[in-house]
This record gives C-alpha cells, structure tokens and sequence, in this order.
C-alpha cells in the first residue's frame, strides 16, 4: 500500500499515512493529466522552434542576409 | 542581515512513501527555502522519464496556480536538450527525482526557494534547482532549472503546503531527505 509522508512544519512531527482507495485514483488521475499537459506544452514549443526555422529559412531564400533577418525577428 | 532557520527536517524510511507532504507551513519568514536530496525505487527509467511533480497548495487547501518556465536542462551527454515555456496557469512545477539510470544510483538534489511566500497581496515567485548524478555513467547527469510565479488559488493566499508527488507504483527510497529552512531578510 503506497503512503504519504505528512510532515507537519508547525511541530516538526510526521507520519506515515495510508492512500485511500480514492487517493490513488486521484493520484493516477493528477499524474496522468500533468503528463499530458507538459507533453503539449513541450510539443507547442517544439513547432514554435521548427516554424521559427523554418521562417528564417524562407526569408533567406528571398535574399536576405543573417543579420537582416536577426534585425527582423531575432 | 538575512538569518535562515531550519524549520524541519524529516528523513523517509521503508519503502512505501509515494508523497511526501509538508504540511502548516510556518508563515512568520521572508522566504523559504527546501532543501531535497531524492532517491527513486525506479530502476526502469533513466534520468528524464519520471512523472515527479512539486504541487502547491494556498493556506485555504486549495492548488496554487502557477505560470512559469523551464529554463533549460542539461545533460552531460547532449548539451542543453530541453527548454519549453509553461502555459499560463500550469500548476505544477514539474521535476524528476529519478537518481538511477541504467542500474547506476546517484544522487539528485532539488533545491526550491520560494520569495514573498507568505504574502497576501502580491504574487510570489519561485525558483528551483535540479541537479543529478549517476554512478555509473554520463548519461544520467542532469541539472535544471525552472522559475515561476504563484498565487492562492481564490484570493492571494499564502503557500501553506508542499507536496512531492511520485508516479504510480513508485516511491522514495529511505534516506530520501527533506529540509525546509526559513529564511528572514
């Protein structure tokens, strides 16, 4: 049975508590829920860079130099 | 002069702790500061693969919502691999405590600090340090760094708990340290 560690920071006492069956559910829920949001947010990321390659990219296609494009968009 | 005072420090033992909870969090400090020093029984991941979350909870119980960063995670084999930007409102501060890889057992140290935690008017801010080794080779050394800013879920309530959550089916090692200091300035 998995525990939690209650640690009270007013008296410096702690115990070892027991998961309720709801406790785990709501566990596995949170974790799963965090795991699904950070991929999003890693993939977001992920295309922002790509797409901002990829833009830079094109604009040199058209002529420009590095530092033209970096006084454009950075 | 800043002072810092040790508020608690608790030791995990067996090996059956999922969460480690702290809970009544003195609210008479300037800052606070946490002091980790992690050991995972997960042996099937390596170092960027677990679902270890820090979550905070305002004096009233409730999550604290948190926008914020990644400000980057480096790993001794490949440089910086990893930045991404939290969404707004993302309430968890995501972080690993994974200290095996590839069999090898090292170390992780997490350190948090947390400024104007216990304010009611404005916003607070966080900052947290990862840092891991493996004994057995590079590939598992990693350090991160995230930074973020917090608020009480309903009304700007103070930070009143800590909770380090692992995966399912995963649980601290005994030893596994936690520290919290407070810190007047």
């Amino acid at each position: 049975m998995a525990q939690k560690l209650v640690i009270d920071c007013s008296t410096g006492e702690s115990e070892y508590v027991d998961f309720t069956a709801d406790e785990v559910t709501a566990q596995e829920t949170s974790v799963a829920q965090a795991a699904i949001q950070r991929e999003a947010e890693e993939a977001a990321a992920t295309k922002a860079a790509t797409d901002a390659a990829a833009g830079k990219a094109k604009l040199k296609d058209l002529g420009l130099t590095d530092d033209q494009i970096a006084a454009l968009v950075g | 002069m800043a002072t810092t005072d040790l508020i608690s420090t608790t030791v995990v033992s067996g090996s059956s702790t999922n969460i480690v909870s702290l809970t009544s969090i003195p609210q008479g400090y300037t800052d606070l500061l946490l002091l980790a020093i992690c050991k995972s029984t997960d042996t099937s991941n390596t170092y960027d693969d677990l679902d270890n979350e820090a979550i905070l909870y305002d004096t009233g119980g409730a999550v604290m919502p948190i926008g914020g960063a990644w400000m980057g995670q480096i790993a001794a084999s490949g440089g910086i691999v990893e930045t991404s930007q939290f969404a707004s409102g993302y309430n968890r501060i995501a972080m690993k405590t994974s200290n095996e890889s590839s069999g090898g057992i090292g170390v992780q140290v997490i350190t948090m600090r947390f400024l104007d935690y216990s304010s009611t008017t404005v916003a607070k801010n966080v900052h947290t340090w990862e840092g891991k080794t493996s004994s057995t080779n590079t590939s598992g050394t990693m350090s991160k760094m995230h930074t973020g800013c917090f608020n009480g879920a309903s009304s700007n309530l103070a930070l009143g708990r800590i909770d380090f959550v692992l995966g399912s089916s995963k649980y601290f090692k005994a030893d596994s340290t936690f520290s919290l200091y407070g810190i007047n300035s």
